[in-house]
């Protein structure tokens, strides 16, 4: 494998990486809550639809981030009242959030699409460091959604450890009784879990639009993305660092399949099998994960204040 | 997955659940019923037509099932186009519904319209003839057409009496569009991005570098298969694979994720083209799109719905035409979109796309179908290994 090949996979994996990373940090943070938020990957559909509605209508780069922070907390907010307030099966509620993400961005993008067209965010290669050969471009020439996603793993790691937010979240998701008897709201904390969480994986949409669909929408674009955030945090054990490098893992296995297809010897193998592989990797992952616990509040409404 | 997870709550939170359902369900329809009404148009006239399943004084009545939305800028926006096509003189009445993906939704879709009385059920989608099967035996009175798909002889002769198939020779488009790349490459290496991998699709790459080894003896080509008609981050990472590899033409056959070559073709380190099938999509990348490859799917369309209306579909109604398969000699599949003034096309290349045009319609130049050639261009690799002087070049 010369430089080059090698070259385009790293900066191919780091692209595929992106999206899911923020699903999975959204995740991690509803799940701490004591939320499982099976609807991540319509949050993330909702956010790719946002803001590339809005690039469709001609707005800026700031305000298709804008858009798609926004239906994300809007979404965490819809969330918030089925699991919350309502006590909504949240294995049911999340399949039904992301059947109804689905139908709507389908018929919303129909009707309200502009004509405008934008492309993707522009790379913002980093002096010196990206001119490193091999791993420069993967690393260092990337738009800023996908360093923010990076930043992002590192900050919300600290935010969780470090803070008196994060503390308490986490106390929301493994003993919310205690949480309760010192006074404090569990159902608010499971609230700003869920607005948190589903606004980073609706940035995820964003990302996905803005690194890989030059500025536009398409029908079911997240194409499972969502759910393997779902299997990701659970390999990752809600620590926020190794979503980055597990999703970084996941984003090489599914580079390697196009690679793969143009590998002389690697070249007879059937397409399907290297489609399927990376998912087969996570499923054998997860099941040899299968004694990792849970926060012991998730799924778990609460039925105090 | 989770050992606390599925604890079961109380009846407020079933009701909670019932009313989450019923709202998911009543927007997911409205989503289709919308996409159906954005691409769909009623066509009706006051002369009376033969109709082919309705009864007198009745308009005919016809749906669309595809897999995408009406305005997709793509293979299910130029299906939709053709309902403004159908033939005024007959009184049909259509709709349209999309985007539909699984076997599943097809059933659901195809058996409530059937069952509300629409006499035909024109199916776009090349991979869901189990589909179109089982709704054709379970309404036997109701047309089921369904397309592309190259049957055999016995896959007719199986088929239900009021089903039909119907296809179109994708290759001569694809051809011609590997005529444009063969001379427009500075690399001799084209590239193509095709979602997935069966007849339909594959005999699209396989053409493009036919038709660029007509021109160019030298080139040669990198196929990717995603297996995903609307991930554009597959479509993004299968391009980048081909550019890093020395592309600087590619072909997409990956409907709407289209746009994921756009997006590889903007950062490509040499200028690098995108041709784009079934729709002129000049509009959604002006810099990077060379032509788009059109196969007249509004025609073809309007012209199924209008046999259909006519009774001239299957056996059932008195006709016994099961299959049609449309080229450009019968109803222009297979051309080239304007070049919108592209300054890779110098007036070479256009006096040579000419030329070889008019071999392939004059019949000197003949592009591999399916089936009867000795290496059938659904074959991978076909297009590689095929002489181009045996077939004309």
């Amino acid at each position: 494998m010369n430089t080059v090949v090698l070259a385009t996979l790293l900066v191919i994996a780091i692209q595929l990486m992106a999206p899911v990373l923020w699903a999975s940090l959204g995740e991690i943070v509803a799940e701490r809550s004591g939320v499982l938020n099976i609807g991540t990957e319509g949050c993330l559909l909702l956010g790719a639809w946002a803001s590339a509605l809005v690039l469709s209508h001609g707005q800026s780069l700031f305000v298709a981030l804008v858009a798609g922070i926004g239906v994300g907390v809007l979404t965490g907010g819809l969330l918030a009242v089925l699991y919350v307030w309502r006590r909504v099966d949240q294995i049911i509620g999340g399949i039904m959030v992301n059947l109804l993400a689905l139908g709507l961005t389908t018929a919303l993008w129909t009707l309200l699409r502009g004509d405008e067209t934008s492309g993707n965010a522009p790379s913002l290669p980093i002096p010196l460091l990206s001119d490193i050969p091999v791993v420069g471009e993967a690393l260092f020439d990337q738009n800023i959604f996908v360093y923010a996603s990076i930043v992002a793993a590192v900050a919300l790691f600290f935010v969780l450890q470090r803070t008196r937010w994060g503390l308490r979240l986490r106390a929301a998701g493994e003993a919310p009784a205690a949480l309760d008897a010192a006074g404090v709201s569990v159902r608010r904390l499971r609230v700003s879990g869920l607005v948190v969480g589903s606004a980073l994986a609706a940035l995820g949409g964003t990302t996905l639009v803005l690194t890989s669909g030059a500025g536009s929408f398409v029908f079911d674009m997240s194409a499972g993305r969502g759910f393997i955030a779902l299997g990701v945090v659970l390999l990752a054990r809600w620590n926020p660092l190794l979503a980055l490098l597990i999703t970084a893992v996941f984003g090489l296995l599914q580079a390697l399949q196009f690679q793969a297809q143009s590998i002389g010897w690697l070249s007879g193998v059937p397409t399907d099998v290297w489609i399927a592989a990376p998912y087969v990797v996570a499923i054998i992952a997860v099941a040899v994960a299968h004694g990792t616990r849970y926060p012991r509040a998730v799924g778990v409404a609460w039925t105090g204040h | 997955m989770s050992r606390t997870s599925l604890r079961p709550t109380h009846r407020r939170a079933l009701r909670g659940t019932a009313a989450a359902a019923a709202l998911s369900a009543t927007l997911l329809l409205a989503a289709c019923g919308g996409s159906s009404d954005a691409g769909s148009t009623g066509s009706s006239s006051d002369s009376a037509a033969s109709s082919g399943s309705s009864s007198s004084g009745e308009p005919f009545k016809v749906v669309v099932l595809s897999d995408g939305a009406a305005n997709d800028q793509s293979w299910s926006n130029s299906v939709a186009d053709g309902l403004n096509e159908i033939d005024p003189s007959l009184d049909v009445e259509s709709d349209f519904v999309g985007p539909l993906t699984t076997a599943d939704e097809y059933q659901q879709q195809g058996s409530s319209y059937a069952s509300n009385g629409f006499d035909m059920i024109l199916i776009t989608n090349g991979g869901q003839t189990s589909a179109a099967v089982q709704i054709a035996e379970q309404f036997p009175d109701v047309t089921v057409c369904q397309g592309p798909i190259s049957p055999t002889e016995d896959d007719l002769a199986s088929f239900p009496s009021n089903f039909c198939a119907w296809n179109l020779k994708q290759q001569d488009g694809t051809f011609l569009a590997g005529v444009v790349a063969g001379l427009v490459t500075q690399t001799d290496v084209i590239g193509s991005v095709a979602g997935g991998e069966f007849p339909a699709v594959v005999r699209q790459p396989e053409g493009f570098i036919l038709g660029a080894r007509c021109v160019n003896p030298d080139v040669t080509i990198d196929i990717q298969y995603t297996g995903s008609f609307s991930d554009v981050g597959a479509a993004q990472a299968a391009a980048q694979t081909e550019i890093a590899g020395g592309a600087d033409v590619l072909l997409s056959a990956v409907d709407s994720a289209v746009r994921g070559l756009y997006a590889a073709a903007e950062g490509a380190p040499r200028p690098t083209f995108v041709i784009p099938s079934y729709f002129d999509s000049y509009e959604q990348a002006p810099e990077t799109v060379l032509t788009s490859v059109l196969y007249n799917l509004n025609g073809i369309t309007a012209d199924l719905i209008a046999k259909g209306a006519q009774g001239e579909l299957g056996d059932a109604d008195g006709g016994d035409e099961q299959y049609f398969n449309y080229d450009y000699a019968n109803l222009n599949v297979g051309e080239l979109a304007d070049f919108h003034g592209n300054a890779a096309i110098t007036p070479e290349i256009e006096a040579k796309l000419a030329e070889i045009e008019g071999k392939l319609r004059d019949g000197t130049i003949t592009v591999p179908g399916e089936d009867g050639a000795d290496m059938p261009l659904s074959e991978n690799g076909a297009g590689s290994t095929i002489d181009p002087a045996s077939i004309g070049c």
